[in-house]
């Protein structure tokens, strides 16, 4: 393994279903890695297991076998505190469902996770306040999550990921609920972390305008990795034809 | 199918459903437990001399329905809660309002009556099981009282069925006014509370002064009589919730105000759940403070009604207990007993002349209690008589009716020496004395025992003098102001047990039912990386924000109201105030740690 990969998966397998319940097999023999700075995107059919496998390289979740190396670390192996900090202080998550705590406001909810690294209340402040403003949610800080729309909850969900600046993002259709200013904002934001930053991200999406921020996309079917594009040289307009391209072939 | 769909919906929820049932049931339970008491005059009558007690019950009663009233509101409203998505979501995809209506109002009020009635069925087992129990380990002498009382039964059933058919009612109209999209959001929406400074202030300074007027009353009932009774309800229940009101809100306010305990930890999550929560909080707070005196207080109460009646008996005699009996197995009795003191002497009786040993009389002591309590020896003339009338009750004991000496002026008393007595042709006797290691309060049960074996009734057309010798001794005093005091003490013990699970009940069903809740709200936290121990650590002080604010109020309103008592019986009241509190804390203690272990493990989940 080399220095620069900071995410490297190795054979994982998950299976769903107890003992005694049917057994579904989500995720086939995943094997790949990322490139640290990478910015990857992921893509399939609904159920093709996207999610369970971000779940996987979250720690939210173990692989029935398989292993995980971020950092050369192997997450499979960790204990729980260890993963509780991992997923604290390493990444970030912007989850499908927003996973937004309803008794919080959105500035209280953004500001969780450095409260919770015990970052100085002065520190907090200001950081909550930059990300809100480069989203584009400084307005509704004070609101509650019911009272916000769906877009907006996004939003909000992605500041909270960001805020405390992971070394890798996780993003589960992170532009979905938004519409296309607001998507090429938050991509924009990501692509700006990605570059400037070096964040690693790995986003899962069903659009292709989306997918062409990536310099990679790692297509899934069944739960197996199916097919793999590179960006390379081109430039984000050829790849995104690439990309429509490719799903057509998809759909045939 | 409507109904159908309902009632798979009750089952998805079931566990929900358990609390609440079980909830209501602990309620009916305890309220009949209470009226089987206050409704019952003649045992009241029986076994009470003091005339206040009848306005203490009425204002008990009063007090109970107010909880009560609290605890269904509260319980109704999370019916209402989890029923509010699943009929919201009916009415979307096109029931009919009213149906919906109808609905929930068969099934508020279905609930509540099959509640009420298991609660009373147990209610009947739990007051005879615990008088039982109480009966026995305490040696109370209890008359009249039994589980089944119809009028508690019919009063209970009368103010349960009032409650739920408006809580239904309550329900039915709520249904069909919010409108569905709230309905369908309703678990989320955060409580906006706008803060009128004038308003908490008003609310703070009213709370205060009626506090104090409660206050006020119970220290000065014997001016006020019947009315400080009435004036330290209103005053206390009103005050603690008014206090509870405005300095919580504040409280809480503050502490979001101030960044540096804000954006620590969890700290602003904890500070949220309690703020979502908060009129909710303050009524609980109120009626938890409220019980929490009342259970100490009933268990102060007959705990030092308990300690009085053996101060007392034990004032009045140095020696536990007389044996006369010459039974074997009374024999066998005595040489159990751990004995500290003790004194014999021997007698024999011939026509109506008794015979005693001259050199017992000069050199046995015998012991008596001073009025300022301390320990001297009978002397002189007083030393014969005293020996006089014990030996001539002893022996009235041990002898049929028609043998007995009616008086001590009916007897001969002659002391011999050694060699005369025992010329003297008719079997000796004896009288023992005994002081026990640890005295009545050690050997409470068997001293009762033995007693019994003696058959120590005092013979009728004896004169007091000669009863009150062989009787006369601690635990026979005890005997007698234990018949007195013992309705107090099972009042006060059986009360303070009813309060007490009223209490536990309230609390963990507070906690259980924001438990659903709540565990979404731990998975999210647990899933941005949140440790364990953290998530624990708010847990525990959410929790015992419930805990502590109202027992340290409880027990304010606890100290105050034991005047009452101090004033009418018991003045030495504050004097055995500290074991009840602390045995009551301790188990108050275990049972924060009980909620707070059986909470921890609803809302986190275990990870493999
Ligand atoms: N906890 C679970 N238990 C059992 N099966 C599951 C569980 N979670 C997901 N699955 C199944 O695993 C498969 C993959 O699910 P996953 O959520 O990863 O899909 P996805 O690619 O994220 O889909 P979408 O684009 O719709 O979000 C699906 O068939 C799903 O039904
Ligand atoms: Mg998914």
């Amino acid at each position: 393994m080399t220095n620069n990969q900071i995410v490297k998966v190795q054979n994982i397998n998950k299976i769903y279903g107890k003992r005694n319940e049917k057994k579904y097999q989500a995720l086939k023999d995943i094997d790949f890695s990322v490139q640290k700075g990478e910015f990857i995107g992921i893509m399939g059919a609904s159920g093709s297991g996207k999610t369970t496998l971000l779940n996987m390289l979250s720690t939210l979740d173990k692989p029935t076998s398989g292993h995980i190396y971020i950092n050369e670390q192997d997450i499979t192996q960790l204990k729980k505190n260890q993963m509780a900090d991992f997923r604290g202080r390493e990444i970030g998550f912007i989850f499908q469902d927003f996973n937004l705590l309803e008794n919080l406001s959105c500035r209280e909810n953004i500001a969780l996770p450095l409260s919770l690294q015990n970052v100085s209340s002065k520190e907090i402040k200001p950081k909550v306040q930059k990300i809100a403003t480069k989203l584009g949610i400084s307005q509704i800080l004070d609101k509650y999550p019911s009272e916000i729309s769906g877009g907006q909850k996004q939003r909000v969900a992605a500041s909270r990921a960001l805020v405390h600046e992971p070394s890798i993002l996780f993003g589960d259709e992170p532009t979905g609920a938004l519409d296309s200013k607001s998507a090429k904002e938050l991509l924009n934001t990501m692509q700006q972390l990605n570059e400037e930053d070096a964040v690693s991200i790995l986003m899962v999406t069903h659009d292709a305008a989306a997918a062409s921020y990536a310099q990679r996309i790692l297509f899934i079917k069944d739960g197996e990795i199916h097919r793999e594009l590179k960006r390379g040289q081109n430039s984000r307009s050829d790849f995104y034809q690439e990309i429509i391209q490719t799903l057509g072939t998809y759909e045939q | 199918m409507l109904f159908k769909l309902a009632l798979s919906g009750l089952k998805s929820r079931f566990k929900d459903y358990l609390v609440l049932f079980s909830g209501l049931i602990v309620t009916s339970a305890i309220f009949y437990m209470f009226l089987s008491l206050s409704t019952n005059p003649e045992f009241l009558k029986q076994n009470t001399t003091i005339s206040i007690i009848g306005v203490v019950f009425i204002i008990g009663d009063i007090l109970l329905a107010l909880i009560t009233l609290v605890y269904i509101i509260y319980a109704n409203s999370f019916l209402l809660s989890m029923r509010q998505r699943d009929y919201g979501l009916f009415m979307m995809l096109g029931a009919k309002s009213s149906k919906i209506g109808n609905l929930i109002f068969v099934e508020t009020l279905f609930l509540g009556i099959l509640a009420t009635v298991v609660g009373l069925v147990i209610g009947v087992f739990a007051t005879q099981g615990v008088a039982n129990l109480l009966i026995s380990n305490l040696s109370l002498s209890i008359n009249g009282f039994i589980g089944f009382h119809m009028p508690a039964i019919l009063w209970t059933m009368a103010f349960f069925f009032v409650l739920f058919l408006f809580a239904a009612l309550f329900n039915r109209i709520k249904l069909s006014v919010i409108p569905i999209l709230s309905l369908l959001k309703s678990n989320e929406k955060p409580v906006k509370y706008r803060r009128n400074p004038v308003l908490i202030f008003a609310q703070f300074i009213l709370g205060l002064i009626a506090l104090i007027v409660g206050y006020y009353a119970m220290n000065n009932i014997m001016i006020l009589k019947t009315d400080g009774f009435w004036l330290a309800l209103i005053g206390v229940v009103v005050g603690t919730f008014l206090l509870f009101k405005s300095i919580f809100g504040v409280v809480i306010d503050i502490l979001r105000q101030s960044n540096r305990v804000k954006y620590r930890n969890l700290n602003n999550f904890t500070i949220n759940q309690i703020k979502f929560r908060i009129t909710e909080y303050t009524r609980i707070l109120t009626v938890v403070s409220i019980l929490f005196a009342m259970a100490v207080g009933a268990i102060t109460v007959s705990l030092s009604m308990r300690t009085l009646t053996f101060t007392n008996s034990e004032n009045l005699a140095y020696y536990d207990t007389a044996i006369y009996s010459e039974k074997d197995s009374v024999k066998k009795a005595v040489a159990k007993l751990p004995i500290e003191d003790e004194t014999t002497f021997h007698y024999k009786v011939e026509g109506s002349t008794i015979y005693a040993l001259s050199d017992e009389l000069n050199t046995l002591p015998m012991k008596m209690k001073t009025p300022d309590n301390k320990v001297t020896s009978y002397s002189g003339d007083s030393s014969k008589n005293s020996v006089n009338d014990l030996i001539t009750s002893a022996y009235n004991n041990l002898h049929p009716k028609n043998e007995l000496f009616a008086s001590s002026k009916d007897v001969n008393y002659q002391y011999v020496n050694r060699s005369t007595f025992n010329t003297i042709p008719v079997t000796q006797h004896s009288v023992q004395l005994i002081k026990t290691v640890g005295g009545i309060r050690e050997n409470l049960s068997s001293l009762n025992a033995l007693n019994q074996l003696q058959n120590a009734t005092p013979s009728l057309g004896l004169d007091v003098m000669t009863q009150a010798q062989v009787g006369g001794q601690v635990i026979n005093y005890y005997q007698l102001f234990n018949s007195t005091y013992s309705g107090f003490q099972f009042m006060g013990i059986f009360l303070g047990v009813a309060f007490l699970t009223m209490l536990a009940s309230i609390l963990i069903f507070k906690i259980l039912s924001g438990a659903h809740q709540d565990k979404k709200r731990y998975e999210m936290l647990d899933k941005i990386g949140t440790r364990r121990s953290v998530m624990t650590r708010s847990i525990a002080k959410e929790l015992a924000v419930l805990f502590v604010l109202p027992a340290l109020v409880g027990l304010t309103h606890m100290l105050f109201g034991l005047k009452l008592f101090q004033v009418t019986m018991i003045p030495q009241i504050y004097g055995t105030v500290v074991v009840p509190v602390t045995i009551f804390l301790t188990l108050y203690f275990l049972y924060y740690l009980l909620t707070f272990f059986i909470y921890r493990s609803i809302v986190l989940r275990k990870r493999k």
